[in-house]
């Protein structure tokens, strides 16, 4: 028996083909759910529109913030709407890990031959967050027009490649503030500041002092999420060297994180709770 | 049995508020972490209205400063902070996997347990939060915002703000028994609460149409009305009369409400067996 | 037989805050850095062979769950050597798992919100099975246990007993060589226990699975294993086979006595202890040798577990009759369970104290 034993390689084909089974099958069983499914959506919208309202409402009164217009800043925030609907709807079981991990329920993911944060994350698929999805892409729309941006293939693509990384940096940041529970007991609060920073991705980071510019570009770099790579269309003279520099930002960030998070859950097994 | 008769009628449910105390305290790390969260977040507040004000090239907007507005902001997002204790979710988990009925055959009222167990960790968080945060405001403000009476006011009526969030989050995780969607329900009453209490922006930036609006619902009670007294210098009587008669008002109609909402609910426990 | 699993004086410590208790004693825990060591697993040695079925026994805290943890690779020793299936498991947790399968009792590992057929259906891609391979287990477990009806069921539906004879099944789909069962009949009614653990049995004997089975029913330790292994504190206190297990302690057997039906009709918990204490010191007042006699009393039938080292059977018998109305009387040999708490009562007065220590950081 022991020889006949097959050693798959577990490439990323492999892992392509085990998602696809698990998300169909899990969005299958979601959509049974309805008035579930329904609520979660309008809740999710309900969360966008508001951050929508926090800065019209100001523009209601100012005209503009620092040299930014409301068109502008709106353009900020569709795109960090839509950089925050990957983790949304891939990552979501994180926000589950620390009761995982707390009640001993964790150990149950350590048993199979497959890498072991692909198994957790696969495990939820966050239908709602397709709802933030079409409101951020309306928003964009909407101020790319206003804003009478050129539609040429190299913006198209610029853009997309801008809102890949911004998407990778909210996943690493994501990623390694739920892996802090496997140090601390109730550290949702760390979850809950990294994702309410993230919402200040919105402004533009040229209103802060240089002290806050760095920490939000080295530190807590929420800058990549959506300004940085924004600069690229909103001050296409003068953007920063920075800007350039967002994928592979995004890729090093992921990377790292998904390191710590590895790191955590091996050291969480090692204290055998 | 005539020796329980004679125990402070609140004395069992005070056991509760300490268990909770020091369950809180036990999570150290967390502690100073949140604090630092605390802070940044407040310095993130105070150049995002310094721009704004900034670009308006005049000192007072709406009838409110710079100073005024960053302590509004700031001690409101503080304040926020202490009060989220996931109610919602722990009722709306109580209801959905049976065990409130284990509530139900003690001799407890689950709505004066489940207060007097928030409001002992929020008060516990409010000086964690608050405090530290109320100092660096008025460091980056140059002592403009006065300490005074104007201080016990606004705690005065956070605390009935407090009881007033407890109704209304009691009420959301009461309506958990009618529907599956917990995070759903509960986002949906964070969005409308931050909105309508002056959280997300002042209430005194909003249009007048709409601030008319707001005064008449209970959300702007919740943080509106003890950020006001905090940053108002010398309140007049009847602004103080006025302020806490409305908080009072609203406490009596939610606490009616959230219980009567909860007692009708709960034959639907008792009827379907959990 | 080849074994599959060796384990040579392994040892296993964890580090602990000595935690404070009271409101000063929050505060102070806030900046403590008073730490203490405790060892979960202190040098156990030990050798498992392919296809046996071994019961590892062990109260609470004993250190069973860190052992089991070492043997899947999720945990690394703090000393000591470990193979299992001829590798060292921790440094290759992945592939360790896929030649081993692990059931919780109460942790199902299959997707909560999928029918389980699918849940099967991803294993089957998880493990790389191959379809004859995968055809031939399904058919197999089908024989076995009527399960077919369940296979559409989302494991979140299924009743307790369903969902764990579904994770055994899942956990032998891919041909594992070892397999860890843990408290697999846990919370489980009398009917359901003997389904699983015939499933259990037929599995390892169709297949020459090894089986490491940890429980706290006897019932599942005398159906199952041939072999127990027993640690407390840490410790291996024993490993053998059950027959030899039963001559332990030196020569033990029961007195049952089946007393008249009415006697204990609707009469509660406190009332039955009363009775068992009064039995036993009238016992011990008759005859001086018999202090360490145990009763204990299941329904109507009254059990005395007799050291006939110490006391001639036959005198406790006599006295029970003078002093209970009998209405039969049955000579029996002692159980497990009866040898497994005195082995645990035994070791547990040793130490009280640490054993509180091991359980707080061990389970």
């Amino acid at each position: 028996m022991e020889n006949t034993r097959i050693r798959p390689i577990r490439g990323f084909l492999f892992y392509f083909k085990i998602y696809w089974m698990i998300a169909l099958q899990d969005i299958k069983s979601k959509m049974s759910y309805r008035s579930d499914f329904l609520i979660s959506t309008i809740g999710m919208i309900a969360v966008n529109v508001s951050g929508f309202l926090g800065f019209w409402l100001v523009f209601q009164t100012f005209h503009e913030i620092n040299g930014w217009k409301f068109n502008e800043i709106l353009f900020l925030y569709a795109c960090l709407l839509l950089t925050m609907t990957p983790n949304q709807i891939f990552f979501d079981n994180n926000w589950s890990l620390r009761y995982y991990v707390y009640s001993g329920d964790f150990v149950k993911y350590c048993f199979r031959p497959i890498n072991l944060f692909f198994y957790f994350i696969s495990e939820v698929i966050d239908v709602k967050g397709f709802g933030q999805f079409f409101f951020g892409l309306f928003l964009l729309i909407y101020s790319w027009i206003q804003l009478q941006i050129p539609v040429t293939v190299g913006n198209v693509v610029t853009l997309l490649v801008g809102l890949l990384s911004g998407s990778l940096v909210v996943i690493a940041l994501m990623v390694a503030a739920s892996a802090t529970c496997f140090w601390l007991m109730n550290s949702g609060f760390i979850m809950v500041y990294i994702f309410k920073f993230t919402d200040y991705a919105k402004y533009p980071l040229s209103i802060f002092n240089k002290f806050f510019q760095v920490l939000f570009t080295v530190l807590i770099p929420i800058g990549f999420i959506a300004y940085y790579p924004s600069l690229y269309f909103l001050r296409p003279n003068d953007f920063e060297w920075l800007t350039l520099l967002c994928p592979v930002v995004g890729a090093i960030m992921v990377l790292i994180a998904y390191k710590i998070w590895m790191y955590g859950a091996s050291k969480y097994s090692g204290t055998g709770s | 049995m005539n020796s329980t008769k004679r125990e402070l009628p609140f004395r069992r449910y005070l056991a509760f508020s300490r268990a909770s105390f020091l369950e809180t305290l036990t999570f150290r790390a967390s502690l100073l972490l949140s604090l630092g969260g605390s802070l940044i977040y407040t310095a993130v507040v105070c150049f995002l209205w310094k721009s704004i004000f900034n670009s308006a090239g005049t000192e007072i907007v709406n009838g409110m400063t710079y100073p005024m507005t960053l302590a509004y902001v700031a001690i409101a997002g503080a304040v926020t902070s202490s009060m989220t204790i996931y109610l919602v979710w722990d009722i709306g988990r109580d209801i959905q996997s049976g065990t409130i009925a284990l509530w139900f055959v003690k001799p407890l009222d689950y709505f004066t347990m489940n207060l007097f167990n928030s409001v002992s960790v929020i008060v516990f968080s409010f000086f964690i939060n608050v405090v530290p945060v109320f100092i660096l405001v008025e460091i980056l403000v140059g002592w403009q915002i006065p300490f005074g009476i104007n201080i016990l006011w606004f705690v005065l009526s956070v605390f009935l703000g407090v009881i007033i969030n407890f109704c209304l989050d009691f009420m959301v995780g009461t309506i958990c028994l009618h529907t599956q969607s917990i995070w759903g329900i509960n986002i949906m009453k964070e969005v409308v609460v931050s909105v309508l209490s002056g959280v997300t922006v002042p209430l005194a930036f909003f249009p007048d149409a709409l601030r008319q609006v707001m005064m008449f619902l209970p959300f702007q009670a919740i943080f509106n009305t003890p950020l006001t007294l905090m940053i108002t210098p010398n309140p007049s009587t009847e602004l103080l009369i006025r302020s806490f008669s409305i908080q009072i008002f609203w406490i009596i109609v939610l606490v009616i409400a959230a219980k009567s909402f909860f007692k009708v609910s709960s034959r639907v426990i008792t009827i379907n067996g959990g | 037989m080849e074994p599959v699993i060796q384990i040579n004086n392994i040892c296993k410590t964890f580090k602990v805050l000595n935690r404070k208790t009271g409101i000063k004693g929050a505060v102070q825990n806030l900046f403590s850095r008073d730490y203490k060591e405790i060892k979960a697993v202190d040098d156990i040695s030990l050798t498992i062979n392919e296809g046996e079925m071994v019961g590892y026994l062990g109260p609470n805290g004993a250190g069973k769950s860190t052992t089991i943890k070492v043997m899947t690779g999720i945990l690394e020793p703090t000393s000591g050597n470990i193979l299992v299936n001829g590798r060292v498991p921790y440094k290759n947790r992945s592939v360790n798992a896929q030649d081993i399968g692990v059931v919780f009792g109460q942790r199902s590992q299959l997707w909560w919100a999928l029918p389980v057929i699918e849940s099967f259906r991803i294993l089957k891609e998880v493990y790389a099975i191959p379809d004859d391979v995968y055809k031939k287990n399904m058919q197999m477990f089908s024989d076995l246990v009527n399960v077919e009806n369940l296979y559409n069921k989302p494991v979140r539906e299924m009743s307790l007993g369903q969902r764990t004879l579904c994770d055994i099944l899942s956990s032998f789909l891919h041909n594992p060589g070892i397999v860890f069962l843990d408290e697999p009949t846990i919370g489980l009614d009398v009917s359901m226990k003997s389904k699983i653990r015939y499933l259990i049995s037929e599995l390892n004997k169709e297949k020459g699975t090894t089986i490491i089975l940890t429980t706290h029913d006897m019932g599942d330790v005398d159906a199952l294993a041939k072999r127990i292994i027993i640690i407390d504190q840490g410790k291996m206190i024993y490993d053998d086979n059950i027959a030899h297990l039963k001559t332990f302690f030196g020569a033990y057997r029961t007195i049952k006595i089946t007393l008249p039906n009415e006697q204990f009709d609707g009469a509660d918990e406190e009332k039955k202890a009363k009775f068992i204490a009064d039995i036993t010191s009238q016992i011990i007042a008759k005859n001086e040798k018999a202090r360490n006699i145990h009763v204990s009393l299941d329904e109507s039938e009254l059990s005395i577990l007799v050291p006939e080292a110490e006391v001639p059977l036959i005198e406790v018998l006599s006295t029970s009759q003078e002093i209970l109305p009998v209405k039969d009387v049955q000579i029996a040999e002692i159980s497990t369970e009866s040898i497994i708490r005195k082995i645990y009562e035994g070791n547990e007065s040793k130490s009280k104290l640490l054993s509180s220590e091991v359980k707080e950081k061990a389970e």
